[in-house]
């Protein structure tokens, strides 16, 4: 058994600086344009539409939860430049993540909505509230605060997926860390590292999820 | 005075159990209007079917004139409280006021401002105006409710059992504030079981059975002369309820 030499990562911290920025990048976006798809999709899920765009929208999220994030990566980036749509491994990260926590969040979405009271969309109609108007500013708001929590651990665990883009040819950090491995045949010490890395960006999100939850429950006892 | 709403064979059913049958009525301007009933006679669905909120199945219902089916969307000046009062909890008191004439009626924030001030004074709430819903108690909540349906201007305003789910002394708070609106000549309908307390107000009480109208006429006629024995009963098993 040898010893256990940290100091072999010195020399990478460049590379593991920049492959940190490509982990957010990927994360941060991701993380966005899901809650995006997940507000449209989880609102329009949990309304009246007609029974085909019903359909649609349900198969995206059963299709989505019902197959691995690996498959969906493969499928995007190595699949449709069969079809002559070629994107960039990055843009193929981003794109593909937010299909899949877009669907997860979605049902989270759909939840939330689904759990204000009936009597908040009738005190909106008799006050003369449209449709439209009741969803952004009375269901919408109740529903956020309902969702909240779910959101940023949702986000926590879309930075951690992340490393699943190794597959792609994309130098984030676990695939960095696999590179690093070949030069120096250090494996605990390089994923140990990794995993306090990930660990430095998931955690302080707990932190921000109370605080945000906090701002958005001062109406909540 | 000219009717306010008029309700014209007015039928409603849960799928094969009807609620409201061939139900008319006519309120007037001023009139305050107590509808009293065993649960499940249809009182709350008639105004529930007012506030547009029930889907009319046959007749029709007139306000001012005008057809409801005609006035499905928008504001038609029904202000609807309800028995669990349903203030937007995410909103302070004087937003939940304000918000609703900024967004419905486009009022200007100053003007909603000043509306809503004026509002809490009229039920003694003022300085709640910062305060969630949540921070407030029943009868405090109420008549918040009541305060944010006036603010849109209604030409009548509905009850529908507005005390139901407070202890007496709240109860008591809130309808001083419903008997205020009275005295101010606010057309008023309401869903109540508590008759004791609004037979001092009432300008007229309607007693519904099984979906129709049984009696109707002045709180002295239907609580002392009406021989209706469904409406006897009624009155009776109310006050065992109430010892």
């Amino acid at each position: 058994m040898r010893d256990l030499d940290f100091s072999i990562m010195i020399q990478f911290i460049p590379m593991i600086g920049d492959a940190i920025v490509v982990v957010l990048t990927v994360g941060i976006f991701s993380f966005i344009f899901a809650l995006l798809i997940a507000i449209v999709v989880g609102i329009l899920r949990s309304g009246n539409l007609p029974k085909p765009i019903k359909f649609i929208l349900a198969s995206y999220v059963e299709l989505v939860r019902g197959t691995p994030l690996l498959v969906q990566l493969f499928v995007f980036y190595y699949g449709l430049p069969a079809f002559g749509i070629k994107v960039p491994p990055i843009e193929s990260a981003i794109i593909t993540m937010s299909l899949n926590s877009g669907a997860y969040f979605s049902e989270i979405v759909r939840g939330a909505i689904m759990s204000v009271e009936k009597g908040q969309y009738e005190a909106a109609k008799t006050l003369g509230y449209s449709k439209l108007q009741t969803s952004l500013y009375i269901v919408l708001p109740q529903a956020m605060r309902i969702a909240i929590p779910s959101f940023m651990n949702g986000f926590s665990t879309m930075i951690k997926e992340t490393s699943m883009v190794s597959v792609l040819p994309v130098i984030e950090l676990l695939r960095l860390g696999n590179q690093i491995y070949a030069i120096t045949f250090r494996p605990f010490e390089i994923y140990l590292t990794l995993a306090g890395i990930y660990f430095c960006m998931t955690y302080p999100m707990t932190f921000f999820a109370k605080w945000l939850e906090r701002r958005f429950s001062k109406w909540v006892a | 005075m000219g009717s306010v709403i008029k309700v014209t064979c007015l039928e409603k059913s849960y799928g094969s159990l009807p609620v409201l049958q061939k139900l008319s009525l006519e309120v007037h301007k001023g009139e305050v209007v107590a509808l009293i009933g065993s649960s499940g006679s249809g009182n709350s669905t008639i105004l529930r079917c007012m506030a547009g909120l029930e889907e009319i199945q046959n007749g029709d219902i007139t306000i001012n004139g005008r057809s409801l089916k005609t006035l499905q969307k928008g504001y038609y000046g029904i202000g609807m409280v309800f028995q669990s009062f349903n203030l937007f909890p995410h909103y302070t008191v004087g937003n939940n006021i304000m918000k609703p004439c900024m967004t419905i009626r486009k009022m200007p924030k100053e003007l909603a401002y000043e509306k809503a001030m004026a509002l809490l004074e009229k039920v003694h709430l003022v300085d709640k105006f910062h305060e969630y819903p949540n921070n407030l108690s029943g009868g405090q909540k109420q008549r918040v409710a009541i305060a944010r349906a006036l603010a849109m201007e209604p030409e009548i305003m509905l009850f529908d059992e507005p005390t139901s789910s407070l202890d007496p002394e709240l109860a008591h708070e809130v309808f001083a504030t419903i008997k205020d609106l009275a005295k101010e000549g606010m057309t008023m309908i309401i869903v109540t079981h508590q008759i004791e307390a609004i037979k001092h107000f009432a300008t007229r009480i309607i007693f519904l059975h099984n979906g129709k109208i049984e009696a109707d006429g002045t709180p002295h006629y239907i609580l002392q002369e009406c021989p209706n024995p469904n409406l006897q009963a009624f009155l009776r098993r109310v006050e065992f309820d109430d010892l």
